[in-house]
């Protein structure tokens, strides 16, 4: 058993086709999930823009203007990157420069943000730059719109300000929606299309047991009658030939995410020993499925290959591989069908690893790794009664 | 006292159906420990059934099949040990060296390492294939590819192999290397069961020989019984330019000749066994003074005794 394994892994090995599917097409297809993203990441990220404060007088006869800065500054994500000068000329001279995009200063009591021409035009395009500019121009609007209130409230109704809970609902953000956060880690559309991917890269695979099992079969070669007069019960030679289609998968898949988690840097929460533990159940799922097509009486390799591929492409279409409008479809059928989203292979496996990343327990992550396992034991007993009942009368 | 040897294979009325199709009808065969045994049939005959049938490839629905004087069944561990099988197919893997394909296949039978490779040693050179070890087989050529595939079934050191057409598209030198190599088994004890549509290469090699057709045993014996069991005793041939068809009608309508058919060039008559087959031939040519350029007499080959058990109709 121990040759025929070994000699099953050679024989894997040396087939480019077989690597081709199983290896290099999802790290190719990670590889441009990850350029296409990363574009679209970069242009709706905050970028630090260069800000002249002018600091005259006024400015300093403005309540917490330095405040505002220093908080636009000094925040986890900064959107501003602060840089004083002693008037608005200065300041002018310094947009006309290209060293800062625009400029604060305090104006008629209020303050003023004013941008350079090139920063607006450059703001249309660059998502990046549009984004902190527009989030800098809602802080001084807020500024202002405090300020004003505040100013009224003193000419109006002074005696508001004794009581302390108006003067702290005054500048509170109550209004404004505040960021919270579910999942263990924030959730990211990359890194779901990425996930998807591994969920096809798992069934991809299948192509290796399909292989080992059609090659162990006397009515589909040869070969196969050639093994089956050997002096040893035919069992052997076929759970060899599945353990090293497993291997392989398993190590073709570690490779894939290896490059999706190191490369890409795609995370799963520092919780990598039990991603491997996840493609190590996967795989097997997905050599038992292999193991079963393998098995269909009368069908030769090729179109074998084919109904796992067609299998694999169609199931990948409900795990969200293909855009947003296929994303949308298997939230769908989650919603409404969730058995059928269960018994999808696919979305199984890239299930693992969204368990893995945004749960706090691993109770997800033990749940969908049963229900793998559940399917791997329900294709090998079908793949076990197909090869049992089959005669060698096509020879 | 006296112990009989078994036969290295027995089969006695075995019958095999495929739906309505009777493959082998009551078929029987001995073969004897230690000589090579010819089966011949043509297309469709019922040969591959027959060995596949004894190999417990397939099952059968009457008769029986022993394997040195045992049952032999799917599960006749100890039996498949002793057996080798060459198919006609080249059947390796691809992926694998020459030196990897023969010892995979040999491991089948012998799991130990250190008892294995002097078993892979002997069969790659037993088969010449000494500077080939390490290229995979799509760099052979046709001939070495079939030396390859007989390695693979011969190097756990079998006592009984089936060979299945083993020289088809090899040149005459691998060939004769081939035929030379089965002999050497033989010449070593082992039993061979051999099938071909190469006539010559039979009746060089083979001690006994089958002749089966339609599922059934047609003629059995050495090469020079099957040629004393047919009609055709001697076969003459003529070149002459200008025979008659009126002398034509005299050489058929002689009593030794069975059959004489004339191109325009050449006149080939199939005779009886007789003494004096080509004195009456002559004679009758001599008399209607037709011209005689050559002329040549022939004994019987295997390939008459063939054609003449299984007819000439073309097969599939």
């Amino acid at each position: 058993m121990l040759t025929t394994f070994i000699a099953q892994i050679k024989t894997m090995l040396h087939r480019p086709a077989m690597i081709f599917w199983a290896l290099a097409f999802p790290i190719i297809l990670a590889t441009m999930f990850h350029a296409m993203f990363q574009n679209i990441a970069s242009s709706y990220s905050i970028e630090a823009q260069p800000i002249d404060i002018v600091r005259d007088d006024a400015w300093d006869g403005l309540t917490g203007a330095q405040d505002l800065v220093e908080a636009l500054q000094d925040a986890d994500t900064a959107v501003l990157k602060a840089t004083q000068v002693p008037d608005a000329d200065a300041a002018l001279a310094d947009l006309r420069e290209g060293r800062a995009v625009g400029y604060l200063a305090a104006r008629d009591g209020e303050l003023a943000f004013v941008i350079s021409d090139s920063a607006a035009t450059t703001a249309e395009s660059d998502g990046a730059v549009g984004i902190t500019l527009s989030i800098i121009s809602d802080a001084v609007a807020r500024y202002n719109d405090t300020a004003q209130l505040g100013e009224a409230v003193g000419r109006y109704a002074p005696e508001a300000f004794l009581d302390d809970s108006f003067t702290g609902q005054l500048g509170a953000t109550a209004g404004l929606s505040e960021e919270i956060r579910l999942t263990r880690t924030a959730p990211d559309e990359p890194v779901r299309y990425q996930f998807a991917l591994l969920g096809m890269a798992c069934l991809m695979t299948m192509t290796l047991a399909i292989g080992a099992i059609s090659e162990s079969q006397p009515n589909l070669s040869t070969l196969g009658a050639r093994r089956c007069l050997a002096p040893l019960p035919k069992w052997r030679i076929l759970t060899a030939g599945f353990l090293a289609a497993w291997l392989v998968s398993a190590c073709c898949m570690s490779l894939s995410f290896v490059v999706i988690r190191y490369v890409f840097g795609v995370g799963v929460a520092g919780r990598e020993p039990f991603a491997f533990l996840g493609i190590g159940v996967a795989t097997f799922m997905a050599s038992s499925l292999g193991s079963l097509i393998g098995a269909l009486p009368k069908l030769g390799v090729g179109p074998k290959v084919g109904i796992s591929t067609g299998m694999t492409c169609l199931l990948s279409l409900f795990a969200g591989l293909y855009g947003q409008p296929a994303m949308q479809l298997g939230d769908m059928i989650q919603r409404e069908l969730p058995l059928l989203a269960d018994i999808n292979p696919v979305r199984q496996v890239s299930q693992l690893f969204h368990d893995i990343l945004y749960y706090d327990s691993l109770q997800p992550f033990v749940r969908t790794a049963a229900l793998l396992a559940v399917m791997s034991i329900v294709f090998l007993a079908i793949a076990a009664l197909m090869l049992r009942r089959q005669r060698y009368e096509h020879l | 006292m006296t112990t009989s040897v078994p036969p290295a294979v027995s089969v006695h009325g075995l019958v095999k159906r495929y739906g309505d199709v009777l493959a082998l009808d009551y078929f029987d065969l001995d073969v004897r420990q230690g000589e090579i045994f010819g089966l011949l049939g043509p297309n469709g005959s019922g040969k591959t059934t027959a060995i596949n049938c004894i190999l417990a490839l397939l099952t059968y629905d009457a008769g029986q099949v022993g394997v040195f004087g045992s049952p032999m069944t799917p599960t006749s561990y100890a039996l498949k040990r002793r057996i080798g099988v060459v198919p006609q197919e080249v059947a390796v893997f691809y992926e694998l060296t020459v030196e990897e394909n023969i010892d995979y296949f040999c491991s089948l039978y012998v799991p130990d390492r250190r008892t294995r490779t002097p078993m892979v040693d002997e069969a790659i050179a037993f088969v010449g294939l000494d500077d080939y070890r390490r290229f995979r087989p799509g760099k052979l050529s046709g001939g070495l590819l079939r030396r390859l595939n007989i390695a693979c079934g011969i190097a756990h050191r079998p006592d009984l192999i089936f060979f299945d057409e083993p020289t088809v598209a090899v040149d005459p030198q691998s060939r004769n290397a081939i035929l030379e190599g089965i002999m050497t088994l033989r010449d070593r004890g082992t039993t061979v069961v051999y099938t071909s549509h190469y006539m010559e290469e039979v009746e060089q090699i083979c001690d006994r020989i089958l002749i089966m057709d339609h599922g059934r045993h047609l003629a059995l014996g050495t090469a020079e019984e099957l040629k004393l069991m047919i009609d055709t005793g001697e076969r003459i041939t003529v070149q002459t330019l200008d025979l008659t068809p009126a002398t034509l009608e005299q050489v058929d309508a002689l009593p030794a000749v069975i059959e004489a058919t004339y191109d325009g060039q050449q006149l080939d008559i199939r005779c009886r066994r007789g003494e004096t087959n080509l004195i009456d031939i002559l004679g009758v040519l001599e008399r209607s003074g037709t011209n005689i350029g050559h002329l040549t007499s022939r004994p019987p080959s295997l390939n008459d005794v063939f054609l003449e058990l299984t007819g000439t109709a073309l097969r599939d």
